[in-house]
């Protein structure tokens, strides 16, 4: 008898895992969202004759089993530690971890994105700009992962993502960041940049752009919040400890004020009560939306009109520090048609900023 | 519906396997037979009517080829086949010789039908031609029991990418079989092995040779070992589902025939194919080789015989010229091999056996460049980096040497019997004999956790086999 119940050992140890699987998948309460991964989880497949008969039913019922497993994030860590630990995989759905900052590779250049992204940029350049008598200028904010191919991370050919930008703004000129920025600039959990360690990029930029940057030499001093756990540190499935998000204040950017254009309604230039508990980095110019307006009363005249995405948010309230006036424009989000309500682009500077991420994923571009 | 997916592992299986030894045992093959059709139809809508065409179609023609006179029995055969190649020719073979053209033309000079490849199609007639074959030649009676025929050609666990199972293998199965606990705990470490296999290695190993194949600087070192590390993964795909195969249907009391004979440690190319899809190999043997002749008709026509199994083993395996390629590669080094041997200088004592092992290793890696790539320009441009236009080595080489050895250290050895060899003398000693239960248990709780851990994180792909 104790034999036998022994033989069925591996049987029950099947059944009883396998079952606890099945029975967890159902009784477990179901999100709509992973706030690791950040996106939207997969519903219920829809039985219907017509779902069930193309196939997708089951298709469905597949995406929504992974994404409604029982200890879905626990699994996913698990992933981790067995194809790093004990395979000793350099990589982990694409993410390293170098030396605490975790970093996503990119496999290659999507030249394609790039292509629309420039088409994109010439029509508003045709629209706004051409005889606007400004001055315009492109830079490109640098992706955590090229800092990595000094130590022997691959990454993509850089020349060739600098070269691709400037032939998708031909009519700005240049200003690289490339010998400014180090790894150290960013977040070790996410994919932005720490605003506090921006002011010799802003002044660079300052420069380039022929502005005074005297102001960003001020009494500037850090405000932060803790715990920060970026956009990588869900993805990746690394379950890093938590960081400290921070931002600059005092001197000029006190007298800062912010307006969302689209609504006509005050904007907090850093908002840590009001901002997105699940990403942070929202507390800068309130994270996604479209056109913004700053006005620094300190600041000589001039205008500045910055097209750009979210890595301008810290980045804005620096260069802030040399113009009257910065209009912000996510062309993610507001659509070329409404520029010209709401910005006049005569004589003014205007910087095509944008990082190699949204250069390399360009399809949100309007 | 893939056996390596958390649809299959958490809602069909434990389903099937509980309606199953509910049921009174002569509602058990009606079970069987409506869960393998409910498992085709969830991949399979409307190609589900095709597979019970060409069971409805063997089942007829057996029992035809039982009853009637000598000549019309030939007729009926004759009908069979071509009406069941047919099936094949027509969903797998139709663009085959237009697309070659328009292909080496490089622009669309015919109009290729594109039908879609119902799953499995090239193992269920299979199946069913050596079912038809075997009651010609009278080797058994027909079945008389539709049921029992249809849960043959249709029998879940290998209906999608075999093993190709003889209905003299299961016949008996099919009527009577018995199920214990031993058993089932037996399958179900047979089906978890290679769940692990599959999800834990193939995959990864599928992964190793994207990044090589996307690497910014190739090098020759790096495309050799992208070579075996491809080479390992159809290894562990394709034996990790035939151990799920067989393992599945060890739980419902049927004993199919092993695959897969550690194929990698061959020291010739006949023993490679005695050991690699052996139930392919057997099937190619006993109803194309040896009809043909064999070889007992002299040199030239065992060559020939040689050359049109393995053109026709190429083209099982894909209806492009890449695969033909591939099967021609293997059918020459046969033919080589049987030349050498008459010449006595592949004779067993002169060439020591791990050069040999080496040779075959080695050239083995180089044809299946021809099985990876579809299109001929990629895999010649491998080959061109495996010799030599490409660095000895560069950076990527370092890098993803560096953070795969493990992984590809793991798959060398996993390709040999030391495992099981290991494994085996330590299960029978007096410890092992009390810990093996035990030590069974943890593996499977250990795989079922981390391959579903990879199936919760989307490293869902398809099983290679698939596209046969």
């Amino acid at each position: 008898m104790l034999k036998r119940s022994i033989a069925a050992l591996p049987a029950l140890s099947f059944i009883t895992a396998v079952l606890m699987g099945t029975v967890t998948l159902f009784a477990f309460p179901k999100k709509n969202i992973s706030e690791a991964e950040r996106r939207p989880l997969a519903s219920a497949p829809v039985l219907s004759c017509k779902n069930v008969m193309k196939g997708d039913y089951f298709e469905d019922l597949d995406l929504w089993t992974a994404d409604h497993f029982a200890g879905r994030e626990t699994l996913r860590h698990l992933r981790f530690l067995f194809q790093t630990g004990i395979l000793n995989e350099n990589e982990y759905n694409g993410f390293v971890n170098h030396n605490g900052y975790i970093i996503s590779l990119p496999k290659n250049i999507n030249s394609s994105s790039i292509a629309y992204a420039a088409e994109r940029f010439n029509a508003v350049w045709e629209r706004y700009l051409k005889n606007s008598g400004s001055h315009i200028y492109r830079t490109l904010v640098p992706d955590k992962s090229s800092f990595a191919g000094k130590w022997g991370y691959p990454t993509i050919d850089l020349d060739l993502m600098d070269q691709l930008y400037a032939d998708s703004l031909p009519f700005a000129e240049a200003i690289s960041l490339r010998d400014i920025l180090s790894l150290e600039d960013y977040y070790y959990t996410d994919s932005h940049w720490r605003q506090e360690k921006l002011t010799p990029a802003a002044k660079h930029i300052l420069e380039a752009m022929g502005r005074d940057s005297s102001l960003l030499d001020g009494d500037l001093e850090t405000d932060s919040l803790y715990p920060f756990l970026g956009v990588y540190a869900g993805q990746s499935a690394m379950d890093p400890d938590p960081e400290t998000i921070y931002w600059l204040k005092g001197g000029y950017l006190n007298e800062l004020k912010a307006i969302n254009l689209e609504i006509r309604a005050p904007l907090k230039i850093y908002d840590p009560e009001g901002c997105d508990p699940k990403d942070l980095y929202t507390l800068f110019l309130g994270g996604g939306l479209g056109l913004i307006r700053i006005e620094n009363p300190d600041a000589p005249e001039g205008q500045l009109v910055i097209f750009r995405d979210s890595y301008a948010s810290s980045m804005a309230p620096l260069l802030a520090s040399a113009y009257r006036t910065v209009y912000l424009v996510d062309m993610r989000y507001a659509h070329p048609d409404v520029y010209g309500r709401f910005i006049p682009f005569e004589n003014s500077d205007v910087l095509f900023m944008f990082s190699e991420t949204l250069m390399n994923n360009s399809q949100g571009i309007r | 519906m893939v056996f390596s997916s958390l649809t299959f592992i958490y809602l069909f299986l434990p389903g099937v396997l509980l309606l199953y030894f509910c049921v009174p045992t002569k509602f058990r093959n009606a079970v069987l037979l409506a869960s393998s059709l409910f498992f085709y139809f969830c991949g399979e809508q409307i190609y589900l009517l095709l597979m019970a065409g060409e069971t409805l179609l063997t089942y007829v023609a057996g029992r035809l080829l039982e009853i009637l006179p000598d000549k019309a029995k030939k007729v009926t055969l004759a009908v069979f086949l071509v009406l069941s190649f047919g099936l094949l020719g027509l969903f797998k073979y139709a663009d085959l010789i237009p697309g070659t053209v328009n292909g080496l033309a490089g622009r669309e000079i015919f109009t290729l039908l594109r039908l879609p490849l119902p799953i499995g199609i090239s193992f269920y007639v299979f199946q069913s031609v050596s079912y038809g074959i075997d009651v010609y030649r009278g080797k058994y009676p027909a079945e008389k029991n539709l049921l029992n025929l249809s849960l043959y050609v249709s029998f879940f666990p290998q209906l999608i990418a075999g093993p190709v199972v003889r209905f003299e293998t299961v016949s008996e199965n099919l009527k009577y079989r018995t199920h214990s606990i031993a058993r089932l705990s037996e399958g179900l470490f047979r089906f978890t092995l290679g769940l692990g296999k599959k999800v834990l290695i193939a995959d990864r190993l599928y992964a190793f040779c994207d990044t090589a194949a996307a690497a910014a600087s190739p090098s020759l070192l790096l495309s050799w070992t992208e070579g075996l590390a491809f080479l390992l993964y159809v290894y562990f795909d394709f034996s990790g589902y035939s151990d799920m195969a067989i393992g599945l249907a060890r739980c419902f009391g049927f004993d199919l025939p092993e695959n897969f004979d550690y194929p990698l440690i061959s020291t010739g190319f006949r023993e490679f194919w005695r050991r690699w899809h052996i139930s392919l190999g057997s099937w190619f043997r006993d109803y194309v080789y040896i009809p043909l002749g064999g070889s007992r008709k002299g040199l030239l026509i065992h060559l020939r015989n040689l050359l049109t199994v393995w053109v026709l083993t190429g083209l099982w395996h894909g209806a492009s010229l890449n695969f033909v390629l591939w099967g021609l590669s293997f059918g020459i080094m046969l033919i080589a091999e049987v030349l050498l041997e008459k010449t006595g200088l592949f004779k067993k004592k002169k060439i020591p056996a791990v050069l040999k092992h080496i040779l075959v290793l080695t050239l083995t890696v180089l044809f299946f460049v021809w099985f990876r790539f579809t299109d001929l320009r990629d895999a010649l441009t491998q080959y061109g980096r495996m010799f030599g236009t490409v660095p000895l080595w560069t950076g990527s080489t370092a890098y993803l040497l560096k953070g795969f050895w493990v992984l590809l250290s793991m798959a060398c050895l996993g390709a040999t019997p030391l495992p099981k060899i290991l494994y085996k003398k330590a299960e029978n000693s007096a410890a092992g004999r009390v810990l093996a239960p035990f030590l069974r248990s943890a593996f499977i709780v250990f795989i079922l956790i981390f391959v579903t851990a990879y199936l919760v994180d989307g490293s869902f792909s398809p099983f290679l086999y698939f596209r046969f």
